[in-house]
């Protein structure tokens, strides 16, 4: 186990999306810069859900009744 | 051009949606009652509100992603504000769908799953392309079932619903110093994770 940690700038720069070197005193670093990666692509190129039935009719585009 | 002739063109074509629309040109003419406007904001947004509560490991992501956006449409004739305002008001609607959802189901997240990711010893640039392409969903969930809800609630909202550290804040009432505090404590929880994840190959 390392003595060294992750520092309140290094966390702020991975959540911002920077891609910076990695500290090789710092293992583990590269895989949480993927994993932040993982979650903002999720959250930028997911495809919208079907809308349903009950919001349709709330806007007004569902014909059906009830 | 008069801005509300601008506003009511943006969405006279239902057929095209359109991302270069301005979300306050979008919230004006769905707050009119124009079902195009509020769709065109649906497609943009309900796509992030679905992940953020899919990650959250919400019941039935899709369907409350639907409750959302009903809520929002109830309430959008209260909301004022530009771009990043309506997201951090939908983010907050969508949190507190979220928070009702996991009160009903007190479903713990799972812990301690295998992530499969590579050594560390090659530049940068490839070895974390490397690392991205191995990483399955279904492994990030789990490794975000070692964070606290509340260090989860922080790196989501920051990273998925792409919210500052003052946004966050005030969407969960709490000061930016602790917000910044729990991203620090999560960032470095998951790094020790998967440090060692890393030992262990």
């Amino acid at each position: 186990m390392s003595s060294t940690e992750l520092t309140g700038t290094d966390a702020e720069r991975l959540l911002a999306g920077e891609v910076a070197r990695p500290r090789p005193d710092l293992r583990g670093l590269t895989e949480l810069a993927a994993v932040l990666r993982v979650l903002r692509s999720t959250g930028r190129d997911a495809p919208p859900p079907p809308m349903r039935a009950p919001l349709r009719r709330l806007l007004g585009v569902d014909p059906s009744p009830g | 051009m008069q801005s509300s002739d601008r506003r009511s063109q943006a969405t006279t074509s239902p057929s095209r949606f359109r991302r270069d629309l301005p979300v306050t040109a979008l919230v004006h003419d769905a707050r009119a009652g124009c079902p195009i406007a509020f769709e065109h904001l649906y497609r943009r947004f309900a796509g992030q509100v679905a992940s953020y509560l899919r990650w959250h490991r919400a019941s039935d992501p899709d369907g409350l992603t639907n409750d959302v956006f009903a809520q929002v449409h109830r309430k959008l004739g209260g909301f004022e504000g530009d771009d990043r305002s309506f997201r951090s008001w939908l983010f907050t609607i969508a949190h507190h769908r979220m928070v009702d959802d996991r009160r009903r189901n007190s479903r713990q997240p799972m812990l301690q799953g295998e992530v499969g990711v590579e050594d560390t010893s090659a530049d940068w640039g490839d070895v974390e392309e490397d690392a991205f392409a191995l990483l399955s969903h279904e492994s990030v969930r789990e490794l975000l079932g070692v964070l606290s809800p509340d260090q989860r609630d922080v790196v989501l909202l920051r990273v998925v619903a792409d919210l500052s550290v003052e946004e966050v804040a005030r969407l969960l009432g709490k000061r930016e110093g602790a917000v910044k505090a729990l991203q620090h404590r999560a960032l470095a929880s998951l790094r020790r994770h998967l440090e060692n994840q890393v030992a262990l190959v």
